[in-house]
């Protein structure tokens, strides 16, 4: 039981070993060979000596505390590996079956090849513009390179008195 | 599993409602909170009871702990609170800076920087430990002395004992244990097991 117990604080169990290490510290004599063990490391660590009964007072403050249940935390971030490696499958599997059933109708794209090869344009009739309307757009029209300043380039180059800009 | 690693099995344990796995943390730490909050309270009798406190809060606050950071961290945050509070309510004022940030708590182990606010009678108590537990050291072979002083002083893990005395990590297993268990043995009488006595 003790060496279960000096291995688990220097981490040195896992799994079912760790767990059996934890029900022994359920018991009195674990607790106290783990204070022991640590009342060792601090005092070879220089780290603070122990006060006499603080474990007692202090189990007696926690005996009058109500339980506290934390909600069981979710692991989003952390997907198991058989998780990524079944959507790897998944997505290989859809894009591979994709792909295949596209290979596998050549008869019915050449119909479609067929059938557009039969289809003829038709010209679509113009609409009738006023050339009022026409006259009054024209600045904006797209046959300038700048659009829209057709009028201030106009208004610059009247500007100088013997015709020059 | 490193040290970060069993703390938060223990505080996972305690989440679920296991009170004595948040008293093996408290017996862990009780020791090096109460050195840090020290800074913060002179009398021993307060330390106690700011130190308690402190557990006590953080024992209610486990429901938010998510492990982002070391469970040290998070008590050293918690106990440092405390004490300040603890502090203000008194009229007094706190030290302006503990001389030490949030990300060096988890390696605070500097015993000169911090005084120890101890009774004539736990300092006696202390020095007695400190001296049963270096007199049992020395009583130690070489080899189980050195594989001891690796793991605790230098926090070595049992690979990197097992690189340095060149043998298996079997070994060092063994060496380690054995060197516990035979410094427990004189330990054990001082620390005392009976009612209102324990440490």
């Amino acid at each position: 039981m003790r060496e279960q117990i000096s291995r688990l604080m220097d981490g040195d169990l896992e799994g079912a070993e760790a767990e059996a290490a934890f029900r022994e510290l359920k018991r009195v004599d674990g607790l106290e060979y783990w204070t022991c063990c640590h009342v060792i490391g601090d005092a070879l660590r220089r780290n603070g000596a122990p006060i006499a009964g603080f474990a007692e007072r202090f189990a007696r403050r926690l005996e009058a505390e109500p339980t506290v249940l934390a909600p069981k935390p979710v692991h989003t971030a952390k997907l198991p590996l058989a998780w990524a490696v079944a959507a790897t499958i998944a997505a290989v599997v859809v894009v591979g079956s994709v792909a295949v059933n596209m290979l596998d109708r050549p008869p019915t794209a050449l119909v479609t090849v067929n059938e557009a090869g039969g289809v003829r344009g038709t010209r679509a009739p113009l609409r009738q513009v006023s050339p009022d309307y026409l006259l009054a757009h024209q600045e904006y029209s797209p046959t300038t390179q700048i659009q829209g300043v057709g009028p201030y380039l106009r208004a610059v180059s009247a500007g100088g008195v013997d015709g020059r800009p | 599993m490193g040290d970060r690693e069993i703390d938060q099995q223990l505080v996972e344990r305690a989440q679920r409602g296991d009170k004595r796995a948040f008293e093996l943390l408290v017996s862990k730490y009780q020791r090096k909170l109460g050195r840090l909050l020290s800074r913060f309270v002179r009398d021993a009798a307060e330390v106690e009871d700011v130190t308690q406190e402190a557990f006590i809060k953080a024992y209610r606050a486990l429901p938010s702990f998510r492990g982002e950071s070391a469970f040290y961290t998070w008590l050293y945050r918690i106990g440092i609170n405390t004490a300040k509070n603890y502090l203000v309510a008194l009229g007094r004022r706190a030290p302006t800076t503990t001389g030490f940030d949030n990300e060096e708590a988890e390696g605070f182990e500097d015993a000169e920087q911090l005084r120890d606010s101890s009774t004539p009678e736990s300092e006696l108590e202390g020095k007695e430990i400190a001296a049963t537990v270096n007199r049992a050291m020395d009583a130690l072979p070489a080899d189980l002395r050195t594989a001891i002083t690796l793991r605790e002083i230098e926090g070595l893990s049992y690979e990197e004992i097992a690189s340095v005395m060149n043998c298996p990590v079997g070994t060092v297993r063994s060496r380690i244990f054995r060197a516990r268990d035979a410094i427990a043995a004189e330990l054990r009488p001082l620390l005392g097991t009976e009612k209102d006595r324990r440490w």
